[in-house]
């Protein structure tokens, strides 16, 4: 493999790991939310049933 | 139907050094925004009220959408399979979308049946495609790991109603100090976010190259595999010829059935069994359920990859059945019992829908398993009509009949154990699927004419 292309893939992993991470960051952000949203309900369950 | 160049799957190839795990969260982009559907009970009072009608004509229009689901992804999964996952998302985001935007339009000039055609049908169609397009692509990418893939993009669809129902409780308060006037403007929030949310998913995924494999892994030779794990392809319209097909149909629809049935009647169930239980706890109670079907999801689905799709079909079936017949005998002497059993079951209930891809993956091959799995789906719209049916019609025979509490739902759980111990003997029925299904060896190297083949067929048919 030439340097050139050395460097063109490592540019490609690095950036496809920082698409990786932000992807899903955008998909377990709001499920995070969704979820905490969700638990405070059960916590009603429990605390008040 | 034609394919517009960008979104055609020769298009959408990956390249080099694709990280394969961009397709997980791309899947789920699609996944967790057409999970919402579960949430649209946080409209049906505005709804009654802005249409100043009973509740049935409003509960219709979910209905509408779930059996288009299974239609749509039963006709169009063959499309789905040749055009790729791309036009398909693309595809999905615009029904979905559109879905909100055409319902928007009938609720602001109180026209129910652009309800009707708008969220039900056009989404309805919108959640057929969508829940069946990334499947065959995941399997695609992780072929040493299909459940895990699978249930990764299947427990969005449970996630998605976790997000969508405190959102658009939020939305409805935030637009308008009556929800009645909020309705418009947040379907059309939903659209918009929901359309973003699903071409980002759209424009992110890709095919793998033609021979790509992941590092280190080889395919399992014949003698490597079970007898339940194919190394050869069946075509969709050939899939629906063969008993293994309706084997799994029987299956996906037992389990579906006993499961919606409890979770369609969780609410009323709870404080039905426990006096002392309020409307707020049993509401946390579904939330708990929810959860439960979320994790269950990918928990059960990754536990597939290591001890087989048929022992653990045996388990949601098999373990389910006994926990159904605790809950109709012991159920309502201790709270902590009730909860753990019906946890469990709630967890079975989404394992078997995000294990069924991988299960027709090991019987009929990747070629065409994302249109063998839209077939498989009308599984889903019968059981969405069967559960809820016999639970409510037992329920109001009990009624009348002058019982209360738990006794509401003792006989329709003991139906349920019947249902699942059909559905256990029906996995227990399935055997590898006869060689003469399987496509010649040119055609599992061109799956791409192959499926056109066939969907040209399929169109001919119908």
């Amino acid at each position: 493999m030439s340097e050139e292309a050395r460097q063109e893939s490592g540019g490609q992993t690095s950036s496809s790991t920082g698409l990786v991470v932000v992807l899903w960051a955008l998909v377990l952000i709001p499920l995070a939310w969704g979820v905490y949203q969700t638990l405070l309900g059960v916590v009603a369950l429990f605390a008040g049933g | 139907m034609a394919t517009i160049g960008f979104l055609s799957s020769e298009r959408s190839i990956a390249g080099p050094g694709f990280n394969r795990w961009l397709i997980p969260p791309a899947a789920l982009m699609v996944h967790l925004s057409i999970g919402e559907v579960y949430a649209f009970s946080v409209f049906k009072n505005p709804l009654v009220e802005r249409f100043g009608t009973g509740l049935t004509p409003i509960a219709i229009i979910f209905s509408i959408s779930i059996v288009m689901l299974g239609l749509s992804a039963a006709v169009f999964g063959t499309w789905v399979e040749r055009a790729g996952p791309r036009a398909a998302m693309f595809t999905a985001a615009l029904c979905w979308s559109g879905g909100f935007v055409v319902s928007a339009l009938g609720v602001a000039t109180t026209q129910l049946w652009l309800v009707y055609l708008g969220y039900g049908v056009l989404g309805g169609i919108g959640l057929g495609i969508g829940y069946i397009s990334p499947v065959s692509t995941l399997i695609k990418w992780f072929p040493d790991r299909p459940g895990l893939a699978t249930g990764l993009a299947i427990m969005g669809f449970g996630g998605g109603a976790l997000i969508a129902s405190p959102l658009s409780s939020t939305l409805l308060g935030a637009y308008a100090s009556n929800p009645v006037d909020a309705i418009v403007p947040s379907f059309l929030t939903l659209g918009a976010v929901y359309l973003v949310s699903m071409m980002i998913g759209a424009f992110v995924v890709r095919l793998p190259a033609e021979g790509w494999q992941p590092e280190g892994w080889t395919p399992p030779t014949e003698e490597e595999t079970s007898d339940l794990q194919t190394t050869a392809d069946v075509s969709a319209s050939s899939s629906i010829r063969t008993p293994q097909f309706w084997m799994l149909w029987t299956v996906l629809f037992c389990n579906v059935t006993a499961g919606i049935g409890v979770l369609e009647q969780a609410s009323p169930m709870i404080q039905d069994y426990f006096s002392g239980i309020t409307a707020a706890a049993a509401a946390g109670f579904v939330g708990l359920l929810s959860l439960a079907n979320m994790a269950g999801r990918i928990t059960w689905s990754s536990t597939s990859d290591y001890i087989g799709r048929k022992p653990i079909y045996m388990v949601y079936l098999g373990v389910g059945l006994v926990l159904y017949f605790v809950l109709a005998a012991f159920g309502a002497s201790s709270l902590v019992l009730f909860l753990l059993v019906t946890v469990v079951i709630l967890s079975f209930y989404g394992g078997g829908f995000a294990t069924i891809p991988a299960y027709l993956k090991d019987m009929f091959g990747v070629a065409e398993v994302g249109a063998i799995h839209g077939r498989l789906l009308t599984a889903w719209s019968c059981a969405g009509v069967a559960g809820p049916l016999i639970i409510n019609a037992i329920a109001d025979y009990q009624i009348a009949a002058g019982r209360t509490g738990a006794d509401l739902y003792t006989l329709s759980l003991y139906i349920m154990v019947g249902v699942l111990a059909v559905g256990f003997v029906a996995n227990l029925l399935v055997r590898p699927v006869d060689p003469r299904f399987h496509m010649e060896s040119g055609s599992e190297r061109e799956p791409e004419k192959e499926s056109t083949a066939s969907g040209q067929a399929a169109g001919s048919e119908s």
